[in-house]
């Protein structure tokens, strides 16, 4: 496991691409230790990685390397076994309900499937949030949902209800509701699968313009390769649970681990059972 | 035999865990429809009058078909037996007590747990696998607040009313049959009724149907957020709420009988 550790002033040192040392920034998350069991299964194994302050990580890892539950850990949805996250400071699982509740705030959150509500039309779902956590008059809360949508290339859509959209449309919704209250914390869970390559490129200059204007932490993850390479500013890749590599996407890139090599040139993984010996285990009724 | 006794353990443990969560149920709905406001959480008024339309005015039309027809199999019933006794015209009285105290608030019950019990444990349960649950909680909007809360203020101001409107119609149902099969007329009928029927009787029709209503909306509610496993789990789920909704009712009713009319 190569994470990166932070040091202990809660300070992530970050260097430019030039290798010119830039101040440090705050760690937006921290992951420390993490272990998560499903069923009795160890589904995350040790997990420890920390985010810096308007950076922008991308998890990577193929089918059912633990990268959803390590998202649902972050966002307080699956209590680990073991281990800590941190948002902003606080403990997600130490800390008390009403602080929980000004966390939720700050963060936002667009699933893989939307995850929109069937029963309101787009601008109510994208005004959830300000109806619930803010006293904008409904005029204003209109225009805000109006822009978000806009942003995300749904304008003139506000009326209909998620049923009548396209899964992309459902997508792109989900996010604007996720960036409506313009939160420090984003969580994006495959942003741009299912997406046709004109409209995933426009997400991934979103998150990119979010990062850089808003100074938004992000955590996308994707198993799309372009898009993680594009707007990442580090990479972790996560195999059977457990981090392989966490490291700028350049050294990622080049990195000497095999099976992140494998996930990088999307080579077959390589076999581990003796197909030849389980035939013959079969054939002999064993 | 070790088999058997462990799955009697099994079957009583789970009862004990989900009757615990639908107690806990219960007191987080109560929680944030009195202190939601305090903390800047109300409950909608909004949402509690369009689940009012839903849980009431859309089961009128069903519910006095229903009791209309409980009504008349009631007088049927009553004039074939009463007729041995030369007693048929005390039918309007078995009529009234049956239907206020007992009739009505059940077959509104049953009713509701069909319709809205089933709707909001099948809802709770698409949500649940469509993610939308989990969405509420990171947008930090309390999932019981904002989806149970507002039903159970509903069901509470609407069940009582569904029963009243079932106890007219029942007996008007009865009048029908009684008018036509031996010329009451309606105005008698209606005089005889509210003669025998005491406020004691009502009370016991009203109080048995908040009961009522707590039952299937938590029932409904534990289910649907109990769902897993896609679509074949909603189904299973809604199944499962209206079973243990409308058996719950009839149990409860049992009990509520046996106490009240002791």
């Amino acid at each position: 496991m190569a994470s990166p550790a932070p040091n202990a002033a809660n300070q992530s040192p970050t260097s430019a691409p030039s290798g010119a040392t830039v101040a440090p920034r705050p760690l937006a998350i921290e992951v420390r230790n993490l272990v998560c069991h499903y069923d009795g299964r160890e589904v995350l194994k040790n997990v420890d990685f920390a985010v810096a302050s308007g950076e922008v990580m991308v998890v990577m890892g193929g089918s059912g390397s633990g990268k959803t539950t390590l998202l649902r850990c972050m966002l307080g949805l699956k209590r680990p076994s073991s281990g800590s996250v941190r948002l902003l400071g606080e403990d997600v699982y130490a800390c008390s309900g009403a602080t929980l509740q000004v966390l939720r705030k700050k963060m936002g959150v667009a699933f893989q499937g939307g995850a929109l509500l069937s029963s309101l039309t787009l601008a109510e779902n994208v005004m959830l949030p300000l109806v619930e956590h803010t006293r904008l008059d409904r005029g204003t809360m209109r225009i805000m949902a109006r822009m978000k949508l806009e942003a995300v290339d749904l304008g003139g859509y506000e009326d209909l209800k998620p049923a009548e959209l396209s899964g992309g449309m459902v997508k792109r919704a989900a996010l604007a509701r996720a960036i409506v209250l313009d939160p420090p914390l984003l969580f994006f869970d495959e942003p741009s699968a299912g997406l046709d390559p004109v409209v995933a490129a426009e997400i991934d200059e979103l998150i990119i313009r979010l990062r850089d204007a808003l100074g938004m932490t992000i955590v996308v993850v994707t198993h799309e390769l372009a898009s993680a390479f594009r707007i990442a500013d580090r990479i972790t890749v996560l195999d059977r649970g457990e981090i392989l590599q966490s490291d700028r996407p350049p050294a990622i890139r080049e990195s000497t681990i095999p099976r992140v090599q494998d996930l990088i040139q999307r080579r077959p993984g390589r076999m581990r059972s003796d197909t030849d010996a389980y035939l013959g285990r079969l054939r002999d009724g064993a | 035999m070790l088999k058997f006794l462990v799955s009697i353990g099994r079957a009583s443990e789970g009862f004990v865990v989900e009757s615990g969560y639908v107690l806990a149920l219960a007191v987080e709905s109560l929680y944030w429809l009195v202190f939601g406001p305090l903390q800047g959480q109300r409950v909608r008024l909004g949402v509690v009058v369009a689940e009012s339309r839903q849980v009431g005015v859309r089961a009128l039309p069903i519910l006095f078909l229903l009791s209309f027809a409980i009504g008349v199999m009631l007088a049927i019933q009553g004039v074939h037996t009463l007729k041995q006794f030369g007693a048929e015209t005390q039918v309007v009285l078995a009529i009234a007590l049956s239907v206020t105290r007992e009739f009505a608030p059940l077959v509104t019950a049953v009713l509701v747990a069909g319709r809205t019990g089933s709707a909001l444990a099948a809802k709770i349960g698409t949500m649940q696998v469509n993610q939308e649950v989990d969405a509420l909680r990171v947008m930090g909007i309390n999932p019981v607040r904002y989806l149970v809360s507002p039903v159970l203020v509903a069901m509470l101001l609407m069940t009582p009313c569904l029963t009243f409107f079932s106890t007219i119609s029942a007996m008007f149902g009865g009048a029908v049959y009684c008018n036509l099969e031996f010329g009451l007329g309606y105005a008698a009928y209606l005089d005889q009724s509210l003669s025998f029927i005491k406020v004691e009787d009502l009370v016991q029709g009203f109080a048995k149907s908040f009961v009522f209503a707590v039952l299937i909306t938590l029932i409904g509610a534990a289910n649907g957020f109990a769902v897993r496993g896609g679509a074949e789990g909603v189904g299973r789920y809604t199944t499962r709420s209206v079973v243990l909704a409308i058996s719950s009712i009839v149990v409860a009713d049992m009990v509520f009988t046996f106490f009240l009319n002791r």
